[in-house]
């Protein structure tokens, strides 16, 4: 995972811009630089999830992107992204038996408006997820493959806030598998309703991504560079 | 496809009205448009003067508090509760400050979604009208035994024991010079059956009717030339001007009286302004309290009286239906179950032989609601007798059974029906002399297991109905005396007043019965009026408060005693009072006693009345907690 990440930095600093598809030459143009020494409420967040048909970088596809917009702890529910990516490929017995998405579910999107629908929403906004890189490395591969590249913005995962916030000075040093959404969600009160959706998931991981934020600030974290640590 | 999101505020809203009131449609698409918003511990949401933005918010999860400008909390909203919808009902400021009491999540409904369903629905503009009611303070029934206008009733239903009665009269008196021929002659020259004696500045000091001229002058040995002073009554029995007939009423059936004088501040040292008899009251009404009481009066049998409690009964539900207030419907409505005791009492001793009773001491006394002055529908009977031990007659106890026996199967016929768990006057054992009853409540108090806890629940709301009302207090002096010894008692009585807690969350807990007969029903005896009594007597008990029993006056009397808790124990009287009220109406409408309810049945105005009174239920038990210390022993 980690080659597939260093290959994709790779290729994007070699790449040449005017070949690029549509969707990512807009994403580019539109793309504004983060300022970060705004407050962290004047910050417009997209916390996203993504179901896929399974866990190998290679082999596997997005199934769903599920996005919402969090600024000022607030979430509007219109202003959200929920997309079913039809697939080319057949898609495993073993995302079914994970996902529960049956074959009559699976009409959705192109690959290509769900990137264009995914980048115009993502814009520039930070973008927050649980156990994100995954997320991020299967919407990169699912970019290049239609002629796009990587995501440009600030990515923050909540599975590393909440470390941080437990262990301030050295994050690292505990355990990943004790901060998975579901603990995450016992200990902030969260009901986990439907989980291993893309939508769903990203509606719990934005409640405790505002939660984690309102923890964080009590310890002197108010400024987008202070979250971004 | 299905959005989760939306589904997820759509499961939550379903379940919560004004939401639940609408179609599933409706709802959804009021779903997809909300804004979720997350309001960390202590934030505030808005403050009184700001405009509202187009939105109303229900709290998904957490709770805010509603403050006024003081800060006294008005509302706490929890989960699935509605708060800030003056933008949907008028265009002005906030009058509230909202606050988060702890993290919280609310979904923020957007107006121009709502808005459209308003007209179609009436009940969801009842709902929200009651909300905003509670939200600008006004958080239970009109209290009214005022006069109410004329405008706001029915004319065909209009409850004259309301209406305050012309009392202003020019009055007809006589000066306490006056001789008895000179009174005679103004009574007949105005055609009047009574005449107030008055002073020189015309202050009331004493009533002759034409019962005292029959029998002291004309069959009597008292000559018409002598002073009127000589056969009035006195003093005279004084009210205010504005009272409603009831009230009036009240006071002559307690006092046995027929006549009152209305003077200008109610007492006698006023000037005369009118006078009032019953008869007055009478012509006004038709079912009224006096003629019940009159009829009870003249019955013989108990087939007689349950014809005259029946009559009672439609007398309640008028009460209820005109929104009457509580304590002056449980106040006549007890002193008519008093006199159908009595009444049953008197009928027993004449068909056994009055002569024996005549010699025995003793007192009849009510238990559990009708002890308390509570009891509006007829529920099972709770009774007691207590004599005095006299040697010079034989089976004293025997006698007082058998007495017992006879009043219950009486009782029983006019609709109260025998205690399942036998506790009657009836059973040896609730039919005891003072010495044995001091020697059970000795009993009780030192050897407290859970039966007697119980007991003592049911037994110390007892009140003297009949017979030597000494009796009763010598058990009171006696329980008092020994508290003082058996302090732990109080506490094993403060640990059962704190078994039902208080169902708090109305609609988030609606704590229903689990199985049996009445499941899925709300059993609002057990878990919303017994906190509430079993604190009153506690409390009761604990301050030495001998001789007040009605859980509502308990608490009044406890706000008087504890000026610091004034607040907590208004509002608990407050609340029994919505209790009782929405019992009985659930009763009236079942034909039962009232006690469990379908959550169904109630209307939201009832649901959101009876939140309400659960609030005080928790303040108390906690109050409770801490003053009986009772961390240690639960």
């Amino acid at each position: 995972m980690i080659w597939q990440k260093l290959k994709n930095i790779l290729h994007f600093d070699t790449s040449d811009k005017n070949v690029y598809a549509d969707f990512y030459k807009t994403y580019l143009q539109q793309f504004q630089k983060l300022d970060t020494k705004k407050q962290i409420h004047q910050q417009s967040f997209v916390v996203l999830d993504t179901e896929t048909t399974g866990l190998d970088l290679v082999k596997d596809n997005i199934l769903s992107i599920g996005a919402v917009r969090i600024i000022n702890n607030s979430m509007d529910i219109t202003d959200s992204l929920s997309i079913i990516v039809k697939n080319e490929q057949t898609q495993t017995q073993n995302a079914v038996a994970i996902h529960g998405l049956v074959q009559t579910e699976l009409k959705g999107q192109s690959p290509q408006d769900a990137l264009v629908a995914f980048f115009d929403f993502v814009g520039s906004d930070i973008i927050v997820g649980h156990h994100i890189d995954f997320d991020i490395a299967m919407l990169h591969k699912l970019s290049k493959n239609r002629g796009g590249d990587v995501l440009k913005n600030k990515i923050l995962d909540t599975s590393y806030l909440a470390r941080r916030l437990d262990h301030a000075s050295d994050p690292h040093s505990l355990d990943r598998k004790e901060y998975t959404l579901d603990k995450l969600c016992t200990r902030f009160n969260v009901v986990p309703k439907a989980r291993h959706t893309a939508d769903g998931d990203a509606y719990i991981t934005a409640i405790v991504f505002m939660k984690l934020v309102n923890l964080l600030s009590q310890k002197g974290v108010n400024k987008i560079c202070d979250l971004l640590k | 496809m299905k959005n989760e999101i939306v589904h997820r505020v759509y499961d939550f809203l379903k379940e919560y009205p004004p939401f639940s009131l609408l179609p599933k449609d409706a709802i959804l698409q009021i779903s997809s448009h909300v804004l979720v918003k997350f309001l960390p511990d202590k934030t505030t949401l808005f403050k009184i003067g700001e405009m509202p933005p187009s939105l109303f918010y229900i709290v998904n999860e957490g709770a805010i508090h509603l403050h006024q400008e003081d800060g006294q909390m008005v509302e706490h909203c929890d989960e699935g509760d509605v708060f800030g919808i003056r933008p949907l009902l008028a265009e002005s400021p906030y009058l509230l400050t909202a606050q988060a009491s702890e993290d919280t999540i609310l979904y923020c409904i957007r107006t121009e979604d709502f808005l459209p369903y308003l007209s179609h629905h009436p009940k969801i503009l009842a709902f929200l009208a009651s909300n905003f009611a509670v939200g600008s303070g006004n958080m239970f029934y009109k209290k009214s035994s005022t006069p109410i206008s004329e405008g706001k009733t029915n004319s065909e239903n209009v409850l004259t024991e309301l209406f305050a009665i012309d009392t202003q009269k020019t009055p007809i008196y006589c000066h306490i010079q006056h001789t008895i021929q000179e009174a005679a002659v103004l009574m007949a020259n105005h055609q009047i059956g009574s005449i107030v004696v008055c002073d020189e500045e015309i202050r009331p000091i004493g009533i002759v009717t034409d019962k005292d001229l029959r029998i002291k002058v004309v069959a009597g040995d008292i000559r018409k030339k002598e002073n009127i002073s000589l056969i009035m009554s006195a003093p005279v029995i004084c009210v205010k001007h504005g009272l409603s007939i009831a009230e009036l009423q009240i006071l002559m059936i307690k006092n046995r009286i027929n006549h009152l004088a209305v003077t200008q501040d109610g007492t006698i040292q006023s000037k005369l302004i009118g006078v009032v008899s019953e008869h007055d009251l009478v012509v006004q009404q038709a079912d009224n309290p006096s003629i019940l009481i009159r009829e009870i009066r003249k019955s013989q049998s108990g087939e007689q009286l349950k014809r005259v409690r029946d009559k009672v009964e439609r007398l309640i539900k008028k009460y209820i239906e005109q929104e009457v207030s509580i304590p002056f419907i449980t106040q006549v409505v007890s002193s008519i179950n008093d006199e159908i005791i009595q009444q049953a009492i008197k009928i027993s001793e004449h068909k056994l032989g009055k002569e024996i009773y005549q010699n025995i001491k003793y007192c009849w006394l009510a238990l559990g609601s009708e002890g308390r002055e509570e009891q509006l529908l007829r529920t099972d009977q709770d009774n007691a007798l207590v004599y005095v031990q006299d040697d010079a007659i034989p089976d004293i106890k025997d006698k007082c059974m058998l007495l017992a026996k006879e009043v219950t199967a009486i009782l029983n016929e006019v609709g109260y029906e025998y205690c399942p768990a036998d506790m009657m006057a009836s059973n040896p054992a609730w039919c005891q002399s003072v010495a044995e009853w001091q020697e059970t409540f000795h009993k009780w108090i030192y050897q407290p297991g859970e039966k007697e806890i119980m007991m003592c629940t049911i037994f110390f709301d007892y009140r003297p109905v009949y017979g030597d009302i000494s009796l009763a207090s010598a058990l009171t002096n006696y329980i008092f005396s020994t508290f003082d010894k058996q302090e732990v008692f109080l506490h094993l009585l403060a640990k059962n007043a704190l078994e039902n807690p208080a169902p708090l969350s109305f609609f988030r807990n609606f704590i229903v019965e689990k199985n049996g007969e009445h499941k899925d029903s709300f059993d609002i005896k057990l878990r919303a009026m017994m906190p509430l009594t079993d604190a009153a007597r506690l409390l009761t008990l604990a301050a030495r408060n001998g001789g007040e029993n009605n859980t509502c006056k308990r608490f009044l009397a406890l706000a008087d005693i504890e000026p610091q808790n004034d607040e907590l124990y208004r509002m608990a009287a407050d609340a029994y009072e919505i209790l009782i009220r929405i019992r009985t109406k659930h009763g009236f409408k079942k034909g039962d006693s009232g006690r469990y309810i379908q959550p169904d049945d109630m209307d939201k105005m009832e649901r959101l009345l009876l939140r309400n009174a659960f609030q005080p239920i928790d303040e108390l038990q906690k109050m409770i907690k801490v003053r009986f210390q009772l961390g240690g022993i639960l």
